[in-house]
């Protein structure tokens, strides 16, 4: 019907043909809470022996909460997850301790009441599918490898690879700025920046939609980055998808400065905003 | 591939089959598929429901009856009463006559606590003779009679009688002094009860009368003016599911009987459509033996004469169609079944919105049931009262925020200020004499405050911009499904044509197995195709120099 506007000629592929060709087609169902859960995909990752953050904790009932202080008294710093968030959301950094309370990866201080609210929402689901009750997990924060520090603005670089039936088909770089407040997911204002599949080099990035050269922030180039380890973080992205019994998934990864590449999680209906960042058609590469 | 396969042949299935049994009732058994645009004719129906006493340990003993006397609809000058049926599960049945009154009367001897006594008919206009037939001596004789010291009785011992037989005169004869005939008596005698309140009840204590209608009629009588009570139905093109018996007064005079609204002290013009059920002052429904009764009456207009005749010959000629034709199930299940046949094509809407123009909804029925809120508050109302309900209750929840709550309990605390806000709306409604009030009440509160809810964590978690833009996704999406629920011809098609439903069960699946981009997809993806493009060119570009060199 709209064939005239031409975006299937160049292999794009919409959110339809994305459900019913890729995901559908590929994800069995009950496979699916191995991706949805951050617990399980970090039991699949261990028996996979690839590296992950350290689990610290889980916290499962409202009297967990009450012990919070005491639970991560041993930790500096640490990383609040909902078991079943998605998409970053519910996600709190601290990055160390306050005169009073904990100081977060932002720089803003939160008291232990506040904290313990926050956790409280987790655990009622309010990030989780359908509002599901969740769990609590707290890990070790990852100490991010300096390499993408001049295209970085406050937070979490991360690499998303999607795996198809045990082959990598494409790449992306996410870089936090200023507008995704930290946080590296597209929709919120986030970079994209494609990877060459071969080379690991970043080759086009993109920011709300529109192409763009520089780090709005930093002002630093953002094309021609290598990406350190390319063939062992494909390697790790390929071993997730055949391990979690999913054919079809986007693998999260990040760098850690001492342990190399780390898989935060995995993601069974990953995103097509990709194409973009890629300048690039799905249905063409796979 | 061989899913679409799949999908495509059951949908062309569907589409075959129910296309088929449509165009064989449209072609061949001749039903309508456009509703009149006139109406002339009614269904009632009349649902009386009878409670037992609470029955003691002696009753228990011997089991009583109940009776139950229903007035029965005839046939008038104007309209001509056709198909009558009654349903009363194990009751006795009797017609008798009372006072030139047809009335059937249903006994049953061991009843259980709560019985159903319904009665069906329709109604349907006649073509209005200019000369009605005179009323003879004899049948007007009773509207006539006023043996004033009999009709006249004065049940207050303690008054004497002269008292209020000078009342009356005094009453009377000033109303005739300003009217000459019976149809300009009754206004001037309305005017001086509605002025003399006071007299007209002490009039009403004192003849036991309870009703102002029959006040004025014996007063009427007493001037010497033909004059009978009335009472029947209004018959309005829209369906009232619990219709008020009304009761006016009639006066004859030159060969005619003319009506009297004593509500409003007007004349009733003769083309008002009010069906004379049944004359004098008795009740519809007299029970006995029974504890309460209550009974209701709906008016189900039928724009669709056509599918009357259509449906009467398919009778005979083709029974199945017949049974299976919606219209003959009682007015308040078509009513739900109105309702219940839209949904899918609300739900078809919602699917269309979503993976074909690519619209963000809030959930994926809330369109349809906000949609149907609208349906009984009309639309701007309704878009307004949705508006500023979410607005304002979001402004309470951002204030609950900051009062840390757990989940449930602060669901259940907006639950509390929606129910507020709309019982103050009604208020105000109510106030400002308007009766939108009362159909707000159907809104779906529940859904409004998991809504609230929603937009709140959205705002917070995603920002204003993307939650305005699924609000207004929602709302644009309920106002199309409004639009298309309240179509005549639609809501006419579904109830004649019920088996277009396999059409819209195609179009889901088609929809379904759609794999094509969303509309919204080609902004998206806007940027990326004009960068392909480009790359594209300058590919060319560099082919062509490289050929040339």
């Amino acid at each position: 019907m709209f064939g005239r506007f031409g975006l299937s000629q160049f292999g794009i592929v919409g959110m339809n043909k994305r459900n019913l060709q890729m995901i559908f087609e590929h994800n069995r169902r009950k496979n699916y809470p191995i991706a949805d859960s951050k617990l399980l995909t970090k039991k699949l990752a261990e028996k996979m022996g690839v590296t992950i953050p350290k689990l610290y904790a889980v916290l499962e009932f409202q009297h967990d909460i009450k012990k919070f202080d005491e639970i991560v008294k041993p930790y500096d710093s640490f990383v609040i997850k909902p078991d079943h968030g998605s998409g970053g959301e519910g996600i709190i950094v601290i990055k160390e301790r306050a005169y009073k309370g904990y100081r977060k990866a932002s720089g803003e201080i939160v008291d232990s009441g506040e904290l313990r609210y926050q956790l409280q929402n987790i655990l009622s689901g309010m990030f989780s599918l359908g509002g599901k009750p969740d769990q609590i997990l707290i890990e070790q924060t990852v100490v991010f490898d300096p390499v993408f520090d001049a295209i970085t603005y406050q937070g979490v670089p991360d690499i998303r690879v999607i795996v198809k039936a045990g082959v990598p088909i494409m790449a992306m770089l996410r870089l936090p700025t200023k507008a995704s407040d930290g946080k590296a997911n597209l929709h919120m204002g986030g970079i994209g920046a494609g990877i060459d599949l071969q080379t690991g080099i970043t080759t086009t990035a993109v920011q709300s939609n529109r192409y763009v050269e520089r780090h709005p922030e930093t002002g630093a180039l953002l094309v021609g980055h290598q990406i350190p380890n390319w063939s062992s973080l494909l390697d790790i992205a390929v071993k997730m998808q055949q391990g979690s019994g999913l054919g079809y998934i986007g693998v999260d990864i990040v760098l850690d400065k001492f342990h190399g590449p780390m898989v935060l999680e995995i993601n069974a209906r990953p995103g097509i905003s990709i194409q973009v960042a890629n300048a690039q058609g799905l249905a063409k590469s796979s | 591939m061989w899913r679409s396969f799949l999908t495509f042949s059951i949908a062309a299935l569907c589409i075959v089959l129910g296309l088929s049994i449509a165009g064989y009732k449209h072609f061949a058994l001749g039903f309508p598929l456009l509703p009149d645009s006139e109406v002339s004719s009614w269904y009632v129906e009349l649902k009386t429901t009878l409670q037992s006493p609470e029955r003691t340990y002696r009753d228990a003993e011997h089991e009583r009856e109940i009776t139950a006397d229903i007035l029965l609809p005839s046939s008038g000058e104007r309209y001509a009463v056709a198909e009558q049926h009654v349903m009363a599960r194990g009751f006795g049945k009797q017609d008798r006559i009372d006072r030139d009154r047809p009335i059937v009367q249903f006994t049953k001897g061991s009843p259980s606590s709560m019985e159903i006594i319904t009665m069906r008919f329709m109604l349907y206009e006649l073509h209005i003779n200019e000369e009605t037939t005179p009323e003879t001596e004899e049948s007007l004789a009773a509207a006539i009679q006023t043996p004033y010291a009999k009709k006249v009785r004065v049940f207050n011992p303690e008054q004497s009688l002269a008292a209020v037989y000078d009342t009356i005169d005094l009453i009377v004869d000033e109303a005739m002094k300003k009217s000459s005939s019976g149809s300009s008596f009754l206004p001037e005698l309305w005017k001086i009860l509605d002025r003399e309140k006071e007299t007209a009840e002490y009039l009403m204590q004192n003849m036991n009368i309870h009703h102002k209608p029959n006040l004025m009629m014996v007063l009427a009588r007493v001037a010497g003016y033909p004059t009978r009570i009335a009472n029947g139905l209004k018959l309005e093109p829209d369906m009232v599911s619990s219709a008020s018996i009304r009761r006016w007064v009639e006066t004859y005079e030159d060969n005619a009987w003319v009506r009297f609204n004593s509500d409003d002290g007007k004349l009733i013009s003769p083309q008002t459509p009010l069906y004379r059920w049944w004359i004098g002052s008795r009740e519809l429904v007299r029970a006995e033996g029974v504890g309460q009764h209550v009974t209701q009456v709906s008016i189900k207009p039928n724009n669709d004469s056509a599918l009357t005749r259509a449906l009467w010959q398919a009778s005979k000629k083709q029974p199945l169609a017949y049974s299976m034709a919606l219209s003959n199930l009682p007015v308040e299940q078509q009513m739900v079944l109105q309702i219940l046949l839209l949904l899918p094509i609300g739900a078809l809407i919602v699917a269309f919105m979503r993976q074909v123009v690519g619209v963000k909804t809030f959930g994926t029925f809330m369109p349809v049931l906000i949609a149907l809120a609208f349906r009984d508050t009309g639309l701007s109302t309704g878009v307004l009262f949705f508006v500023g309900l979410t607005f304002i209750g979001l402004l309470m929840r951002s204030y609950l925020a900051h009062l840390r709550l757990l989940l449930v309990p602060r669901l259940s605390a907006v639950l509390c200020i929606v129910v507020t806000l709309i019982m103050l709306v009604m208020l105000w409604f109510n106030n400002m004499n308007t009766s939108t009030g009362l159909s707000i009440a159907l809104f779906p509160v529940v859904i409004m405050t998991m809504f609230i809810e929603r937009m709140s964590n959205m705002w917070d978690e995603k920002g204003a911009k993307g939650t305005l833009i699924a609000f207004s996704g929602t709302l644009l999406t309920a106002c199309l499904i409004y639009a298309v629920v309240t179509n005549q011809h639609i809501r006419h098609a579904m109830m004649t044509f019920p088996e277009l439903l396999l059409l819209v069960f195609a179009c889901c699946l088609v929809l379904g197995r759609y794999t094509g981009f969303r509309f919204t997809e080609y902004l998206r993806f806007r940027e990326l195709k004009r960068e392909l493009q480009r790359r594209q060119m300058t590919e060319q570009a560099s082919h062509i120099s490289s050929n040339h060199g």
